[in-house]
């Protein structure tokens, strides 16, 4: 069972961005997804449009970009690397929404073999009272947008 | 022939020509409208909003010159836009379809475009657009707006582009609402009714 920090679930054992994106460390590679709070405030996600595999990236530049029936937005790497996988149903508006109904699970998004994997993750939120503090800001962010 | 919109300054002339479509079918007289409503039910029970555009023939008279239109959108962000066609010398008397196709063909990408950036808190330095509606003709000869090419003209902070490309690539690659629908084909439905009072089955 995921931990919830107020409606929101944060699973133990992962590493979050300030973008919204969680980072989990799998044999050495990254997988990456949407965190939970992330798809709630985007609503039905239509399609995700990664950048062609094989790209390097830094960590905080865009991996790719979400759609949803209001905007297009930027997804952003937790950790800089090279794209060498993507969760191909998510480019499909008929299975794109396994983000919202599964972000942690079927609804990853994609998978970084990382290059600077240990100065990358010190830039992460992991401690639990750093979430809250930070998701209490991006609530109020969320609640001035509208 | 060409037509050109430039977005930033005609934010009101839209809805266009799929409200054009709308409107007629709700066009039952010349001088009257319907009454119109914002909600309608679809068959699945949810309430949806539907646009319904009333129209108004200003005209009185069979005289040239006399075909003043008046738009109500019966939207908050869409005030009446009159259709000044009288002002039109008779040489220069045409139609004004294609002016709102070409504001309807960048509106609803522009305003698209506009939020995902901002959401994106990627600053917008400039951004200003130009439309083209190009005509042609359709397999009887009849005329047709063959296309509309729309050219968008921006400048964001360059430490941003790379993203902004990349939000506009997408946008580009799944069109818009009004680029989607109108490049299936919107089926466009009219029916007229006859106000008048002795009006008594047609074929009596």
């Amino acid at each position: 069972m995921a931990r919830l920090l107020g409606k929101y679930g944060f699973p133990e054992g992962l590493y979050y961005s300030k973008d919204h994106m969680w980072a989990k460390i799998e044999d050495g590679k990254i997988r990456v997804g949407l965190t939970d709070f992330g798809q709630q405030a985007a609503g039905k996600i239509l399609m995700v449009r990664p950048r062609p595999l094989g790209k390097s990236v830094e960590q905080g530049k865009i991996l790719g970009t979400m759609e949803t029936g209001k905007w297009v937005g930027p997804l952003k790497a937790p950790v800089g690397g090279s794209l060498i996988e993507f969760n191909e149903p998510l480019r499909a508006v008929k299975t794109a929404d396994i983000v919202n109904k599964s972000p942690y699970g079927e609804g990853w998004m994609f998978v970084l073999k990382p290059a600077n994997l240990e100065k990358d993750l010190r830039n992460l939120l992991v401690d639990v009272e750093e979430i809250e503090e930070w998701l209490k800001e991006e609530e109020k962010k969320l609640k001035k947008e509208g | 022939m060409l037509c050109i919109y430039r977005a930033g300054k005609l934010h009101q002339l839209l809805h266009s020509v799929l409200g054009q479509a709308l409107l007629i079918r709700r066009f039952i007289g010349l001088g009257r409208s319907r009454k119109v409503g914002a909600l309608e039910k679809t068959e699945n029970k949810a309430e949806k909003y539907v646009p319904k555009i009333e129209m108004q023939w200003l005209g009185k008279t069979l005289s040239y010159g006399d075909e003043d239109l008046l738009f109500k959108f019966n939207h908050k962000a869409l005030p009446p836009m009159l259709m000044h066609k009288s002002v039109l010398p008779r040489e220069e008397r045409a139609g004004t379809s294609r002016e709102l196709l070409a504001a309807l063909a960048s509106e609803c990408m522009v305003e698209w475009m506009i939020m995902s950036l901002k959401r994106a808190g990627i600053p917008i330095e400039e951004f200003n657009t130009e439309t083209e509606a190009k005509m042609g003709s359709d397999e009887t000869g009849r005329a047709v707006v063959d296309r509309c090419d729309t050219e968008v003209n921006l400048r964001v902070p360059a430490d941003r582009l790379e993203e902004a490309r990349m939000i506009l690539e997408h946008l580009l690659e799944v069109g818009c609402l009004m680029s989607r629908s109108v490049g299936r084909g919107v089926k466009f439905n009219y029916k007229y009714n006859w106000l008048n009072e002795a009006s008594g089955p047609a074929d009596s």
